[in-house]
């Protein structure tokens, strides 16, 4: 530009004033030649017209001063025509309403500098940099230089770039987007993985849980016989097997390491012939198993196959049932024993007694037949004679009979103070589980303070045991929903300790009843009809006495008493 | 020494040789095979007693001991126990039996023991049949008769009487032969002896008032 303002030269009144002002300008330069003033014109319009801008100078009045080349091409007008044109004429009215306000801006001195879009008369729209430099002149305006430059390249390569970058840019925003929905599509499935994994584990703990609070040992195997899940009470119950319980391990190897632990008891000294019958046990579905271990404990080994073929066990442990078992099974045997000592002795005592009777009689017929011939005892010496004999030979078999009735008492065990609630409770026990097993309902009436009685506990046991038992016997022919049965303890002034079982059965019928507790006398179908005698014989052993209550129509009620009890009470 | 021997006793064997047995020394048996034939049958007659087994179906000898208690029956009765059956004995006896027997025992033993229970009884009866006797003759006596006789016994002379009763000694006198011939006593000492068995008198001191 300051080469162009250089060209003051030939600006800017030189083209309005050439008359005179320009004169008088070129005749203050004397020096100057014309020629080459025109040469100088020549060449400054020369490198003007090479410039690839339009550019020129517009006077106060819009008219046009100077124009180069490309102002010529881009109006199509020829630089005579366009020179002294006044711009209102030369542009659109569209154009000239884009400048108008620069045109009034430049002309009020102020340099403008902008980018617009001007439509051309040689049929080309631009992109243009319009630049307005006011020619400043002691403060007066008297025109402006223009320079407008073709930036349609830059500008279409910028609008190209900007298009790009947006294509670019959507792009990358579906790819965002995308990325963005497959990203939370993602996280969904994280989510959704996460929560079942949650759920998972929580199940997982849940079962554990189960697991753990059983107070079984588990045990889950797989249809390979290998250890999938387990709990750690099997670990309680097999200590042997601590360190080797993890999964994977195979049933006869815990097996054997118990055994070769020395823990079965059914396993020492035979660890394979036992592993062979446990394995067999295991395959067979035998069910249950019952396992001593060397502890004392007994365990329960349950092996079910599952579904899916492999194998559940659970171990129980039932030491305590096993306990309870083997003390009734002692009592019971106790029992039997007492039983057959009583009924040994019953019998021995049942005979000593039968025989006894024949025998007093007979003492009894020959005495008296002494006694008869005493007036004339010699009249008949041999008669006399045989009946004296008979005597003493029927007190030899007495005394023989009262030695065997001595060896049986001397085999009646020896008393001791006991509590008779106490006893029947001890007696109940064993019997509750037949009274359940046969529908029948009971009821016990014990007084509170304790019974004081002096007897064999065992025998007294077997007595109540007895009564009970005949009175169950009798129910079960009894329909199911009447079968009841009451134990009572009582303290009576006049009789002592008064036991009474009553039941609801059939009863004891007229005839029988007197013969009842005779030996071999019996209402049921099997049984030798010796247990109310024994009852009976132990009863009285004691000082008591058993009798049927005949009084009671309800079914069967047998009492028995035991003269000398006191009450512990105060 | 008669008497009826009341014998009950299941065994009809032992039953029938204790019958032999007790007619050999001239007792009356009866014997019965429970204890309702034998308080069905019972009477009250002349000096008995009751051999009971104790051992019977039914009732048994000391279920029977009460029903006879309860009844009133008075008869001496003798418990027949399996041998060594002390605690049986002992429960006889708290009922009031007057002996027992352990079986199998002895005919002498138990012919002892029945004649003794018979004789006691008789004694009992007698004793019983005297003071009955007595009763009815006091019951006869006048209530003058009955103070005079009270006044007797404790000693006081027919003077003392007389001021005490307030009559003669003369009626004192007549009184006494009356009472005397009523009661058929012979002498002072038969009339105190009388005044002390029917109770009239204890201990020789006057009961009656005056």
């Amino acid at each position: 530009m300051n080469r162009i303002g250089d060209a003051s030269v030939f600006s800017p009144e030189n083209p309005h004033q050439a008359g005179e002002s320009g004169r008088t300008a070129l005749s203050e330069i004397p020096t100057v030649d014309v020629d080459q003033l025109v040469e100088e014109n020549n060449r400054l319009q020369q490198i003007v017209d090479a410039l690839p801008a339009m550019t020129g100078y517009v006077d106060l009045n819009q008219r046009i001063v100077f124009a180069n080349r490309q102002l010529e091409s881009w109006y199509c007008l020829d630089r005579d025509t366009l020179v002294g044109m006044s711009l209102r004429d030369l542009f659109t009215d569209e154009h000239y309403q884009t400048v108008e306000t620069l045109l009034e801006q430049v002309l009020s001195g102020k340099e403008i500098s902008q980018e617009s879009i001007i439509s051309y008369p040689d049929g080309m729209r631009r992109d243009v940099h319009l630049n307005y430099i006011p020619d400043l002149q002691d403060g007066k305006v008297p025109g402006y230089f223009f320079l407008v430059r073709d930036i349609s390249v830059r500008k279409r390569a910028e609008r190209e770039l900007r298009q790009s970058y947006e294509i670019l840019d959507e792009r990358i925003q579906r790819a965002t987007a995308a990325l963005e929905a497959s990203n939370s599509e993602l996280r969904e499935e994280i989510r959704i993985r996460r929560e079942t994994e949650e759920q998972l584990r929580a199940n997982q703990e849940w079962l554990n849980e189960a697991l753990e609070s059983m107070t079984d040992g588990f045990l889950l195997f797989d249809s390979n016989a290998r250890l999938v899940a387990y709990n750690s009470r099997v670990l309680e119950l097999y200590p042997s097997n601590r360190g080797k319980l993890k999964p994977g391990i195979s049933f006869v190897d815990l097996l054997r390491f118990s055994a070769e632990a020395g823990e079965v008891v059914e396993a020492v000294g035979r660890v394979d012939e036992w592993l062979e019958e446990r394995m067999m046990d295991y395959s067979n579905q035998t069910g249950s198993v019952e396992v001593q271990l060397s502890d004392g404990r007994w365990i329960l080994a349950t092996d079910r196959r599952t579904r899916t073929g492999g194998v559940v066990g659970l171990r129980t442990d039932i030491t305590e049932r096993k306990q309870a078992e083997e003390k009734i099974r002692q009592q019971q045997e106790q029992m039997a024993a007492v039983l057959r000592r009583a009924s040994m002795g019953e019998m021995a005592s049942a005979l000593a007694h039968e025989l006894s009777q024949p025998l007093t009689a007979i003492t009894y017929y020959a005495r008296g037949s002494l006694r008869r011939l005493e007036k004339c005892r010699e009249s008949f010496p041999d008669v006399v004679d045989a009946l004296e004999k008979s005597t003493k030979e029927a007190e030899r078999a007495k005394n023989i009979l009262s030695h065997v009735g001595e060896f049986v008492r001397d085999s009646i065990p020896s008393v001791s103070d006991h509590d008779m609630a106490e006893i029947v409770n001890a007696v109940f026990e064993l019997a509750e589980a037949s009274l359940r097993r046969n529908g029948i309902k009971w009821r016990k009436e014990l007084p509170e303070s304790a019974v004081q009685v002096q007897v064999n506990r065992i025998e007294m046991e077997q007595v109540i045991f007895n009564l009970i038992r005949n009175s169950i016997d009798s129910l079960k022919q009894t329909p199911a929903f009447d079968r009841w049965l009451t134990l009572s303890v009582e303290l009576v002034p006049q009789t002592g300790c008064e036991v009474s079982v009553c039941d609801s059965g059939a009863g004891v019928s007229k005839d029988v009843i007197d013969k009842l507790f005779e030996p071999y006398v019996t209402t049921k179908e099997s049984g030798l009809g010796m247990g109310l005698s024994i009852s009976r014989t132990i009863v009285e052993s004691h000082g008591g006495r058993l009798r049927v209550d005949s009084h009671y129509h309800g079914g069967a009620k047998l009492v028995f008493n035991l003269p000398d009890a006191k009450t512990t009470d105060q | 020494m008669k008497g009826i021997a009341y014998i009950v006793d299941d065994d009809a064997g032992v039953r029938d040789s204790v019958r032999y047995l007790m007619e050999s020394v001239g007792l009356e048996p009866r014997v019965y095979a429970s204890a309702p034939e034998f308080l069905d049958e019972y009477e009250h007659e002349g000096p008995a007693c009751l051999l009971l087994d104790l051992r019977m179906p039914g009732y048994s000898g000391l279920e029977t001991q009460e029903l006879i208690r309860a009844r009133g029956i008075d008869i001496p009765v003798i418990i027949m126990t399996g041998h060594g059956d002390v605690p049986a004995a002992v429960r006889a006896m708290k009922l009031g039996a007057l002996d027992f027997l352990e079986k199998p025992c002895s005919d002498q033993a138990l012919l002892d023991k029945v004649q003794g229970a018979i004789e006691a009884d008789a004694r009992k009866r007698s004793k019983i049949a005297q003071e009955d006797k007595l009763r009815t003759a006091l019951s006869r006596l006048s209530g003058r008769e009955q103070e005079v006789m009270a006044l007797v016994a404790t000693g006081k002379s027919n003077r003392d009487m007389a001021e005490l009763l307030g009559v003669s000694p003369k009626t004192i006198e007549t009184h006494r032969s009356n009472l005397m011939r009523k009661l058929d006593a012979g002498s002072v000492a038969d009339l105190v002896r009388v005044a002390i068995v029917s109770g009239m008198v204890e201990g020789g001191k006057v009961e009656s008032g005056i």
